[in-house]
């Protein structure tokens, strides 16, 4: 009997001894960060400079002035150029007036990794229902192929962001000759309102590849907000959507991507008058580059084609 | 041995139950001459005076006696007479419920001085033979003395070192096991929340009514390790009460108890407010007497309780609410009367459907309870107890926030009742055999009362949001029509005993039948959302995928036959055992037994093809006929047979129940009952409010084919919709070899003598699970990627397959283990005072800790680290560490009519588990609950954003923040660099004060003693004393969200996870109520 005290009374620390931590896994830590880059662009007529913040930090659209970081004001018509955003869902755009640090516009942005974005700033409609009633600063994203084209190619896209709701643009490009060029681009601008996939790029050294095509530069309808690529959009108060295609735009071979080659690019109306509202502006392209056309301003204030270089 | 066989034969065909619950006292001893040789055939009579009740029986051949099933309580007297010997009388002594008395007797020849007589009756019951595992009686003294405001039999099982309260969802925790693991018994008959839907696991609690008067009770016995095979239906432990009964003198009781708003502590902090208004009311009789006297007696006793807590929101005018702007009061609703008002006329004017009021309004909950027990000694032989106990409680159910208003219409009344009859039957047959008989019958109802929603017809569920979280509802109920539960249990219980020899055989037979009855279909009478105020008005409610409009109408599959699907489940659990109770040697008493349980599954769920088509499991192969053994063996020594130092213990199989809910579950369900039409994203389309009440699938199939409700075409589109393919719905299911829960557990105690007749006891418990309950979610993924940033698993899809939602398996673990060890010092009542201290240290780990209702809950909410089918086993949030518990009592009587009570009651106990945890879905497993967070060492180690766009700090702030709470806290600041373990941080110690104050008035008229006494009950006395004192810390669901998931660094949840940190002091909140000292005023009258 004793035998059987000693058992139950040893039986507690042998028990015991089993009270170990939880057998969880080890973990695996990491400091690795990856990151995105986010192009803003200014867009807000009248609008005087503007600074960049970062999840509430210090503006990061800086430049060194005599060995000493200084703000660089983002101007109207500017870019920031590709700033490094880290990754991550709830990053924090902060766009402030330069003068003042007047808050403009906040940002929630998510960063996906390895992504390339631009975001505009620019002036829309505040609706109530279906009627404006005031305008006001706001962003609107669009993502970025940042693919390099191929030799002898730049890529364009259009925007239009235009204060305008009723405003149905047409762009027209001419080269330098006031002839209907390139002759030998892709579809860039399609006359039809019907959303068509964009050719693949055709690529040739004898310009009379039966392959190129031979037809007048097309033209196509865009509706406020509305990109060149195929994505369908309506109305005008798309704050964020997902925009990555540029049009290929095949360039004299002669300059291959060594030199810009000047385009006349006119923005008109989509209507029976035919009017224009950006006259025959001179627009540099390079090869290898890439590019997006905005078309802002309203019908009070000059209509413009702005341009930004991604590359 | 044929005799036995018969016995147990004849045990069996009372069908349908085991034997629980203990119900008596026994008396056992040894009669010796002056040399210690036994005396065979001394005459033992034993008498409980009160009644007149008299055992009698001659010792046997080793010069013993036994009574089993005697009365408890006393007192008693004992004489033993032998020819040629002095007689001897034990004159007064009573038996703690549970207790087996002792008696070692040494007769004086008849020649011999008085002074060489030796009698060694030991009125203890915890130095005490019968003892073998750890077990706390409280008696009638303790009741009627201690601090009770609730009236509450958890207010006593708190006595029990290792029993504990606030951990987990409520309840009382033994041995570090699931409040809902015990088995509580009043008079034998099983008074568990047997579904396992109240709060805290005890039946009544939702209704907001105890099971029984105080008043009825007469003493309460808290098990933990009884190696008496005769109980079971614990893993946990055994809370066994037993009731009054008459006496041949008639005895009467009135009490009234009182507190409210204004004997409460005011609100914390600086601003102290009065609390919001209450009234809480007690009040009650009872009597007992002889109907003949040593014969037949009487008892009983009513009990009323109302309790009235009137809303304190109220709402007022949208100009009056405008001019609070930011400041509006935290009594002021934020839903205006104008917008009140526009609804109620709204459906008053075009639908004549008056939602009630939005005006003011006291939520009432009201209860009675009747007890009546009759005492019939049969003849020396035979007692018999009868006895019914009835509790009826009604409590209103519906909420006004300051966001949220219901109308009363919306509301429902929980409507209890509980009625349970126990008769039992002591016999014995012959001095060596006897029979203790208990049969029970309870039924209990616990519905949802929707008599005032549906006055007018059943109308839908109507939820207007109004933007900023604030939300009017109006219409019936949404969950509460036919929500209907109810169980019927049958027990049966016999213990057949033997005394031969040494040896106290038993052999017996305990079994419950239930019979399970549930009905609950969410969203029967459908349920509108309405995105705004404006559609709700306009009656149109945009089910656009640019709106929160959305109407759910949930539909039975054989909705032509049966609408509801209620699930009828029958559970029948039997029970065999047999053990031997005998002297192994002199001073060692061994209690050797083996029990058998088996569960039997009576009905099936509905058949599920697609499950066995694609999962081949049949979800109507059930776990019945598992065999479950236990078996215990127990010992108990007086080392020097003097009876000062005993030491005692044991080791056996416990097995126990679990809620019938989990078990329902897999019946409710089964994928194959009801479907859910889920109107939502449809653009270019809005649906009108149909109030078409039990037609309302018609009206919306009318509606959409725009035809009449009985065009045949809706009739079609139904048999359609039922017999089409549904959407994946989640099916429950249980392993065909699930065992119910089991534990071995083992226990060594010493108890001693000390000075000052105090009693010092050491004892350590150890119990490892053998059975566990265990959630697998079998559609999900194997996880076949890790997380970029700390390591865990993690699912790029959650569902295997997308034909059904989450598929829970309830089976078994058998990963667990609790542990206690308990100094304990107690002086039992003598010269008016009584008091016990004892410090309990328990350590308790698990894999899940049976915290919740529903088998999703139960797996999603489960704190994991990763791959969460795995059983990570960690601390249970039943782990208690720390606690200690003292108790005193002392009565004064200054003048011959006059006498002062002061009893305190002190638990201090460390705070409880908690986990930190990441809100979001981090593994991927489609559970947004249970992923534990990452501790970071560093900065580097984490990649923090700001919470939301107004949110100005920078990630090196948001880190900043972050290092500080987590410097703060002793558990995260140790285990950085680690997973967050389960249940592993705490809340802050806990300490509480309750006090009782009672003045006793008495005069004796004749030969009765009149009595009036005043009382005043003060829970939390330490508050009163200081604001900061006896507060009560909390964390809700034990789970703190440490850091929200923003997301992750790449596209498809690749790279690092981002998260956000919204600053906090702690991780705990404070109870208002709970951390205020609460006090009732009492007066009785006792003759």
């Amino acid at each position: 009997m004793k035998n059987i005290i000693k058992v139950l009374i040893l039986t507690l620390p042998v028990i015991l001894g089993g009270c170990a931590e939880p057998d969880y896994p080890e973990p695996i830590p990491s400091v690795t960060t990856q990151s995105s880059r986010v192009l803003s662009f200014h867009a807000i007529y009248n609008e005087a400079g503007v600074d960049i913040q970062l999840d509430n930090n210090n503006v990061i659209n800086t430049k060194t002035e005599n060995n000493v970081i200084v703000k660089s004001p983002l101007l109207y018509g500017k870019s920031s150029g590709y700033l490094t955003i880290p990754a991550g869902p709830g990053r924090l755009l902060r766009y402030r007036e330069t003068a003042d640090s007047t808050l403009l516009l906040t940002d929630r942005y998510t960063s996906v990794a390895s992504t390339n974005a631009t975001t505009l700033l620019y002036q829309n409609f505040v609706r109530s229902g279906n009627v404006v009633v005031d305008t006001t600063n706001t962003l609107l994203r669009i993502s970025d192929d940042l693919t390099a084209p191929e030799y002898g190619t730049a890529k364009v896209r259009f925007l239009n962001i235009a204060l305008n709701s009723s405003l149905e643009a047409v762009i027209r490009v001419t080269d330098a000759s006031a002839n209907p060029a390139p002759t030998n681009s892709t579809a860039f601008f399609i006359t039809t309102s019907t959303v068509l996939p964009i050719p693949a790029p055709v690529t040739s050294t004898d310009p009379n590849d039966p392959a190129l095509p031979t037809s007048a530069p097309l033209q196509r309808t865009r509706k406020f907000n509305e990109t060149s690529r195929t994505v369908p959009i309506k109305g005008n108060l798309r704050n964020s959507f997902s925009m990555t295609g540029f049009s290929v735009f095949n360039l004299p071979l002669s300059n291959g991507n060594q030199a810009d080659t000047q385009f006349n690019v006119e923005v008109i109306k989509n209507d029976a008058s035919g009017t224009v509202i950006v006259p025959a502006k001179n627009i540099n392209l390079r090869g290898g580059k890439i590019y997006t056309l905005v078309l802002v301003g309203t019908d009070a204030v000059t209509y413009d084609l702005l341009v930004i270089t991604h590359n | 041995m044929r005799r036995i066989l018969l016995t147990m034969i004849a045990s069996l065909a009372f069908a349908g139950a085991w034997a629980q619950g203990v119900t008596t006292s026994s008396m056992n001893g040894v009669v010796t001459d002056s040399k210690g040789d036994p005396l065979p055939g001394a005459t033992v009579q034993a008498t409980h005076k009160p009644t007149g009740t008299q055992y009698g029986v001659a010792t046997n051949a080793q010069g013993r006696f036994y009574f089993p099933n005697v009365r408890v309580g006393g007192p008693y007297s004992l004489t033993v007479s032998f020819v040629g010997y002095k007689s001897h009388e034990e004159p007064d002594f009573s038996l703690a419920l549970g207790e087996n008395r002792n008696f070692n007797i040494k007769l004086a020849e008849e020649s011999q001085t008085l002074e060489e007589v030796v009698v060694s009756g030991r009125a203890d019951d915890v130095i005490n033979s019968g003892r073998t595992g750890a077990v706390t009686n409280v008696s009638n003294e303790t009741i009627s003395r201690n601090p009770s405001i609730s009236r509450a039999l958890s207010d006593f099982t708190r006595l029990t070192p290792q029993a504990a309260s606030g951990l987990g969802n409520g309840g009382t925790s033994i041995a570090g096991r699931n409040s809902r693991y015990n088995n509580i018994t009043i008079d034998g008959a099983v008074n568990n929340d047997v579904f396992g839907l109240n709060a805290s696991g005890q039946p009544g609690s939702n209704a907001g009514t105890e099971l029984i008067s105080l008043d009825a009770v007469k003493e309460v016995s808290i098990v933990v390790s009884p190696y008496d095979v005769t109980q079971g239906s614990f893993s946990g432990g055994g809370i066994n009460a037993v009731t009054r009964g008459g006496t041949n003198d008639v005895e009467a009781s009135a009490y009234f108890f009182f507190r409210n708003e204004n004997t409460t502590g005011k609100t914390l902090g600086e601003d102290r407010q009065t609390q919001a208004p209450f009234s809480n009311k007690q009040y009650g009789v009872r009597v007992g007497g002889p109907i003949i006297k040593n014969k037949l007696f009487f008892f009983t006793s009513v009990e009323l309780e109302k309790n009235e807590t009137p809303f304190t929101v109220r709402l007022v005018p949208q100009a009056q609410l405008t001019a609070y702007g930011t400041s509006v009061p935290s009594t002021v609703s934020l839903i205006s009367q104008e917008d009140a008002q526009q609804v109620k006329d709204y459906l008053v004017n075009n639908f004549d459907y008056d939602p009630g009021s939005f005006g003011a309004f006291t939520p009432t909950s009201e209860n009675k309870k009747f007890f009546a027990r009759i005492d019939w000694n049969i003849n020396n032989k035979h007692q018999l107890t009868l006895r019914h106990n009835y509790v009826g409680a009604t409590r209103d159910d519906i909420a006004r926030t300051q966001t949220v208003l219901e109308f009363t219409n919306n509301g429902f009344v929980v409507d209890y009742v509980n009625n349970s009859t126990i008769l039992e039957i002591n016999s014995r047959f012959t001095p060596n055999t006897s029979n203790r008989f208990i049969a029970g019958w309870t039924t209990v109802d616990d519905n949802r009362d929707v008599s005032s929603q549906n006055a007018q017809g059943l109308f839908p569920h109507v939820d207007i949001n109004l933007g900023s979280n604030r939300i009017i509802r109006a219409g019936g109920q949404r969950s509460s029509q036919g929500n209907l539960k109810s169980q019927d249990i049958l027990q049966i219980t016999d213990n057949f005993t033997i005394f031969k020899n040494k040896h106290t055989i038993t052999f017996g037979t305990h079994n419950e039948y239930y019979k399970i009855f549930n009905s609950f279909v969410n969203r029967y009478n459908g349920h509108y959302e309405y995105g705004s105020l404006a559609d709700f008005l306009g009656n149109t409610l945009n089910t656009s995928s640019s709106s929160t409009g959305r109407m759910r109408l949930a539909y039975s599959l054989d909705y032509f036959n049966d609408r509801f699907q209620a699930v009828t489940l029958g559970f029948l659990q039997t029970g065999f055992y047999a053990q031997d109770e005998f002297e192994m040697f002199k001073g060692f008493k061994l209690t050797a037994g083996l029990r058998l349980d088996i569960p039997f599954f009576l009905d099936n769920p509905n058949s599920n093809s697609l499950l066995a088509a694609e999962f081949g499991y049949d979800n109507q192969d059930l776990p019945s006929g598992q065999l479950l053994w236990s078996p215990r063996v127990g010992f108990n020594y007086d080392i020097n047979q003097n009876g000062r130092l005993q030491l005692r213990g044991g080791i056996g199989i416990f097995t126990g129940r679990i809620p019938f809910v989990w078990i329902s579950n897999q019946y409710t369900n089964s994928g194959a009952t009801i479907g859910l039409l889920d109107i939502r994203g449809r653009d270019g389309k809005t649906l009108p409010l149909l109030s078409n009440g039990n037609r309302l699938l018609e009206a919306y199939f009318a509606n959409e084919l725009g035809v009449g409700i009985d065009d045949p075409a809706v009739t079609n589109a139904i048999e359609t919709l039922i017999n089409g393919t549904q959407p994946a719905a989640e099916v429950n299911l249980m392993a065909p070899d699930f065992k119910l829960p089991q534990v071995l557990r083992t226990n060594v105690a010493l108890d001693m003598k000390l000075p000052y007749g105090i009693v010092g006891t050491v004892e350590g418990i150890v119990t490892k699970t053998l059975n566990e309950i265990n959630y697998e979610n079998i559609n999900l993924t194997y996880p076949t990627t890790t997380i970029a940033g700390d390591g865990r698993p993690r699912h790029t899809t959650a569902l295997a397959n997308n034909k059904f939602n989450q598929i829970l398996l309830i089976n078994n673990t058998n990963k667990g283990y609790q542990y206690s060890i308990t100094l304990q010092a107690q002086k039992n009542w003598s010269n008016d005072f009584y008091a016990s201290l004892a410090y309990n240290y328990g350590q308790s780990r698990d894999v899940n800790s049976g915290t919740n209702t529903t088998a999703l809950s139960g797996w999603e909410f489960n704190p994991t680290p990763g791959y969460s089918n795995r059983q990570y086993m960690s601390y249970s949030v039943w782990d208690l560490r720390h606690r200690v518990v003292g108790n005193v009592s002392y009565r004064k009587q200054w003048a011959p009519f006059t006498a002062t009570t002061i009893s305190v009651f002190y638990n201090g106990q460390s705070g409880e588990p908690f986990s930190y945890m990441i809100n979001g879905d981090l593994n991927g497993d489609g559970a947004t609950g249970n992923d534990l967070a990452y501790i970071p060492r560093s900065k580097g180690e984490i990649i923090l954003v700001p919470t939301s766009a107004s949110d100005l700090r920078t990630p090196d702030q948001i880190w900043e923040e972050l290092n500080s709470f987590i410097m703060k806290d002793d558990y995260l600041n140790s285990h950085r660099g680690q997973f967050a373990q389960r249940n592993a941080a705490r809340t802050p110690w806990e300490n509480r004060f309750d006090i009782r104050f009672m003045q006793e008035f008495f005069h004796t008229i004749g030969n009765r003693k009149h009595t009036i006494q005043l009382t005043v009950d003060i829970e939390n006395f330490a508050n009163m004393l200081n604001q900061d004192w006896g507060r009560d810390y909390f964390v809700q669901f034990n789970t703190y969200n440490l850091l929200r998931l923003e997301g992750f660094e790449g596209a498809n949840n690749t790279g690092r996870p981002v998260y956000s940190f919204t600053n906090a002091d702690k991780a705990w909140q404070t109870s208002n109520l709970g951390s205020v000292w609460r006090m009732q005023f009492g007066v009785r009258y006792i003759f």
